[in-house]
């Protein structure tokens, strides 16, 4: 199950461990005076892991502009040429129907990267909102919430979205919410241990000595301090969303044909399979590029930002 | 009691140095060099020491001063990809450090040099009943079996004042007291019956009434054992009661060094002076402002030519700004002192006493 | 009150009385009976037990004690950022234990407060300017270029090189640090000065360099201050007067040449002989001779409390009973067991809480 695995998350990056690089300087006695090293300038992605923002930059580009693109209409039929391979008419040939690949494909791409980003912007946010409170806040509200998110990590993912969907019907919306919900737990814990930790630390101490509101010492004082991590996990996170969209697609409860999703893509071609495995296997393709890009993406990231964050 | 002291064929040989005592560790010139993410650092650079089994000596500075370091490089605690140079020679008991093999080096370090470390809670392993932790060297080293190196590890908790050691020895780091534990960590370094104890900060984790537990006993056990002592310390006052010798480091290098009361009571080079009047004591005058030591300590990796003290000496002539100062005896004082323009004596002058370190004259000859 | 000072009796409920600092003896903070309440997997213990201390206007009261004695809770207490406090905790004549929200903020602007790490202290993702600037913004002080200037005077005033402002905490060293910390505490011109720990983890040489700095604005501000050291050398330096505290109780209250000049609490006398250094002119100690021993319970002189203690602090979570010191104290009898030994003032403006006080005859 794709989105089992998915929500499982990552572990947050401000528990990792710290880079061993530090070691070096740790070394040299604790930090009481000395003004402590700067951290070696390790500011590079790394290769892959450009190549993987290239690749979804270009998909979004594309994804955007798909109206005004020189496409075929994704809906249309070429009865000339079914289930064609690459040709000079359809760059990545067509499916049973006739249906020119790559204009799916781009079109697709504006459902499953809608989806992506919106269910973990929805995840991030309210996630990031409900964790800073069950972090900082006092009394029942803390138990409340980390019940309520036990609760809904323990529900089985993919039917709670199934049973979702299949009540109020499938469309873009519903399904970024219903992914957005799935995802609410993962940040809620991602954000809740460092402000834990964080809540604990002088400089939030002498905030709170200085009579600074609540809401604005999570605002000006803690999230800053734990926005790497969110960041990094959500990237992480938007390949798990286009992953799952793509899971409810194939099987048939994600934006209703004839538009495309990459997921209804995949399932089509499963008819054909033997005879034409390209009609499958060009849309698998293009979605697990998709989600192991985010996971480039977000691991390079948290690398990074975890070296600089070891400094702070 | 110690095995290996009988049977090491190279004891006894540089028995005869200059101040009658067996050096049981000599280090000369040693410097370590380390890789840092902004170059490299010189933790250690050209120290001198000489320390003879049943003497003290006190390891003095601030933060990067190099005095952890010196002791971590000695136990071959640095990992290798860190150190970017090691200088100079280090003798134990004989034995060049430099030249001896993996195994025999390890041996050395497992069973004949202890360490007790500044924080007894994260050098302790929590998840091991204490007694499991003392015995692990000893079956180790010893070869002891299960049962009899429990036996020992009890014995050993009884020897560092723990009440009750039979019991204590089944529990677990958390069940105790930050005192008990630092006694754990001492029982665990005296295990093999070590020839030189190094305490890195031993009590600076701890209360007041519980330091002075602590401190003494680690003079109790150097006594009863004939053990030799590094204690690697920032608080004076520790040095001062605890101590035979002092070797006061600044920014890697050995500013003063000599008999403990000789140091104290006339330091010559103006940072142990500062140093000094910077703490404030309880019985000095009260209230006034304090005699602070201006400015920052220097940037290790960028150390300047002359004198690493100069930027914030209130002595400083032209000369400590190109020219660094090498340790050599004061005129006017038993010890010895890296310092163009020392401080003068105050009032009379002191009395020259027994003990002192072996003059840079001997160790060239020595080594020759 | 002077009479609330003297006899000490913890009374929770007790009204301050006199008028907002009409009376010259009214102290500028004064704590009564305060209790702190902490949880340890779900079981509350206290820790601090009912404590009364005064501070009057421009007077340095020193609180030592060993970790675990609860004198860090008496600060954040005393700062309102502790949630289970009963008490009272009276600022220039005005209760402000159970204050919230606005009526909160004059004494917030008011009372400032210090850490004991320099660089925890400090918001890494903040520049220094922006740091010091924070309790201006939290007044209201919104005129920008009125705060810019008023951070440059508190960053001249603390020492820091304006071209630190635009620094972050990480670029500096565990000193300039806490100047910062000391800057931002000293924004709003306040009249009593909270320090926990601020010089305990500095070097000597930059703790002196603070000192100094503390010194020199409680001078020139006429500052109150609670300054709270396990190091009893430091706190002699710094204080006017000095309170002892063991396990979240108060043992000695007295001024600072009297405290450590005629401890009349064994407690205070073991602390003082356990100074490293510290064992005064004649008394010098051999290498090598201090023995760890316990010290047997005996006569009541001053000689056995002048012996080191024995074993370590007991658990705040399950405190002797009687007096909490009994179980290390060379001179503890059946009463201490028994009996709660209130402060009782010995000479004038020194208040002993035991049973047997070393009083000189």
């Amino acid at each position: 199950m794709p989105a089992d695995t998915g929500l499982a998350g990552t572990p947050p990056p401000d528990l990792a461990p710290s880079s061993a690089s530090a070691s070096a300087a740790a070394l040299s006695e604790s930090p009481r005076n000395g003004t402590r090293p700067l951290p070696p300038n390790r500011n590079r992605l790394g290769t892959g892991a450009w190549l993987a923002v290239g690749f979804l930059a270009v998909l979004c580009a594309a994804a955007l502009l798909a109206p005004v693109l020189p496409l075929e209409d994704p809906t249309r039929s070429d009865t000339d040429a079914l289930a064609a391979g690459i040709s000079g008419d359809h760059w990545l040939g067509t499916d049973a129907l006739g249906r020119d690949t790559l204009a799916r494909i781009v079109h697709g791409a504006r459902v499953s990267l809608v989806v992506g980003a919106g269910a973990t912007v929805i995840g991030a946010v309210v996630g990031t909102v409900l964790g800073m409170a069950a972090g900082m806040g006092r009394g029942l509200l803390p138990g409340v919430i980390m019940r309520l998110t036990d609760v809904l990590l323990a529900f089985p993912a993919m039917i709670f979205a199934l049973a979702v969907i299949g009540a109020v019907g499938p469309s873009t919306t519903s399904v970024t919410l219903v992914i957005g919900l799935l995802f609410v737990p993962g940040f809620v814990r991602i954000v809740r241990a460092p402000v834990l930790s964080l809540s604990q630390r002088e400089f939030v101490l002498s905030c709170r000595a200085m009579g600074m509101s609540a809401p604005r010492l999570m605002l000006r004082e803690i999230l800053p301090n734990i926005l790497t991590g969110i960041v990094t996990y959500g990237v992480t996170m938007f390949g798990v969303g286009v992953m799952v969209e793509g899971g409810l697609g194939f099987l048939g409860v994600s934006v209703p044909p004839p538009d495309p999703t990459w997921g209804g893509m995949i399932a089509e071609g499963r008819q054909v399979l033997a005879e034409h495995p390209m009609v499958t296997l060009t849309p698998t393709l293009v979605l697990v590029l998709v989600v192991l890009c985010a996971n480039v993406v977000g691991d390079r990231l948290s690398a990074r930002l975890d070296m600089r964050g070891a400094m702070l | 009691m110690n095995p290996l002291g009988t049977t090491n064929p190279t004891t006894g040989k540089p028995a005869s140095s200059a101040d009658g005592h067996g050096s049981l560790l000599r280090l000369r010139g040693y410097s370590v060099h380390l890789h840092s993410p902004r170059g490299i650092v010189a933790a250690v650079d050209g120290v001198d020491v000489d320390l003879a089994r049943g003497r003290t000596l006190a390891v003095v500075g601030e933060s990067g001063s190099g005095k952890s370091v010196l002791c971590r490089s000695l136990l071959g605690l640095l990992p290798a990809a860190a150190v970017a140079h090691r200088g100079g020679t280090a003798h134990f008991d004989g034995i060049d450090l430099a030249v001896t093999g993996e195994a025999a080096l390890r041996d050395i370090r497992g069973r004949r040099i202890g360490m007790v470390f500044q924080d007894p809670m994260t050098a302790l392993n929590p998840v091991l009943p204490v007694w499991r932790q003392i015995a692990l060297p000893l079956r180790r080293h010893l070869r002891l079996d299960r049962r009899a190196a429990k036996r020992a590890a009890v014995e050993l908790l009884d020897s560092v004042g723990i009440p009750d050691p039979a019991r204590r020895a089944d529990q677990y780091p958390v069940q105790m007291s930050g005192g008990m534990r630092q006694r754990v960590m001492i029982a665990i370094a005296l295990g093999c019956d070590p020839d030189l104890l190094i305490a890195d900060e031993p009590t600076t984790a701890l209360d007041v009434t519980v330091q002075a537990q602590i401190l003494g006993l680690l003079d109790r056990l150097r006594a009863e054992r004939d053990m030799a002592v590094i204690l690697i310390s920032h608080d004076l006052g520790v040095v001062a009661d605890h101590s035979d010798d002092v070797m006061v480091m600044y920014a890697g290098r050995q500013a003063e060094r000599g008999a403990t009361r000789g140091v104290l009571a006339g330091p010559r080079m103006p940072y142990t002076r500062a140093l000094l009047d910077a703490a404030p004591t309880l019985h000095g005058e009260r209230g006034r402002r304090l005699a602070a030591i201006g400015g920052q300590p220097p940037d290790l990796t960028r150390l300047p030519d002359g004198c690493a003290f100069a930027a914030r000496c209130p002595r400083v002539q032209d000369r400590c700004r190109t020219q660094a100062p090498p340790l050599a005896p004061v005129p006017g004082s038993a010890h010895d002192g890296a310092c163009w323009n020392p401080v003068p004596v105050p009032g009379s002058a002191d009395l020259p006493e027994g003990g002192a370190p072996i003059p840079q004259e001997t160790q060239e000859t020595s080594r020759a | 009150m002077k009479t609330d000072d003297k006899r000490g009796t913890p009374l929770p409920g007790a009204a301050p009385g006199a008028a907002p600092g009409a009376d010259p003896d009214t102290p500028l903070l004064s704590v009564r009976g305060l209790r702190v309440r902490y949880r340890n997997a779900g079981r509350p213990f206290e820790a601090v037990a009912g404590l009364d201390l005064t501070v009057h206007a421009g007077e340095t009261l020193g609180l030592v004690g060993e970790s675990g004695c609860g004198k860090s809770t008496v600060a954040r207490a005393v700062a309102r950022i502790e949630d289970d406090v009963s008490g009272a905790i009276v600022f220039d004549g005005q209760d402000v234990t159970r204050a919230r929200g606005r009526a909160l903020k004059p004494y917030r602007r008011r009372v400032g407060m210090v850490f004991q790490d320099p660089i925890a202290s400090l918001n890494p993702r903040r520049t220094v300017r922006d740091i010091i600037a924070t309790p201006l913004t939290l007044a209201g002080k919104g005129d920008p270029a009125e705060v810019r200037a008023r951070v440059g005077e508190l960053a001249e005033l603390v020492g820091l090189h304006p071209s630190m402002l635009e620094r972050r905490p990480h670029e500096m060293s565990g000193g300039q640090c806490q100047r910062v910390s000391i800057a931002r505490a000293l924004a709003c011109l306040p009249e009593l000065l909270l320090c926990d720990e601020v010089v305990s983890a500095l070097d000597v040489s930059i703790q002196a360099q603070v000192l100094n700095l503390l010194m020199d604005i409680r001078e020139r501000q006429r500052l109150a201050m609670l300054f709270i050291s396990h190091d009893l050398a430091v706190v002699r330096q710094l204080s006017d007067r000095v309170a002892v505290m063991y396990l979240g109780m108060l043992c000695e209250d007295a001024p600072v040449d009297e405290l450590f000049g005629r401890p009349a609490h064994p407690y205070t006398r073991a602390l003082l002989a356990s100074v490293p250094g510290g064992a005064g002119p004649g008394a010098e100690p051999e290498p090598g001779s201090a023995g760890a021993g316990s010290g047997p319970a005996g006569v009541a002189s001053a000689d056995v409390a002048h012996r080191l203690l024995s074993g370590d602090l007991p658990s705040p979570l399950d405190p002797p009973s009687g007096c909490r010191f009994r179980t290390r104290c060379p001179l503890a009898q059946a009463r201490c067991a028994a009996e709660v030994p209130q402060p009782v003032e010995v000479r004038p403006g020194h208040r002993v809480a035991c049973h047997f006080p070393l009083v000189a005859a």
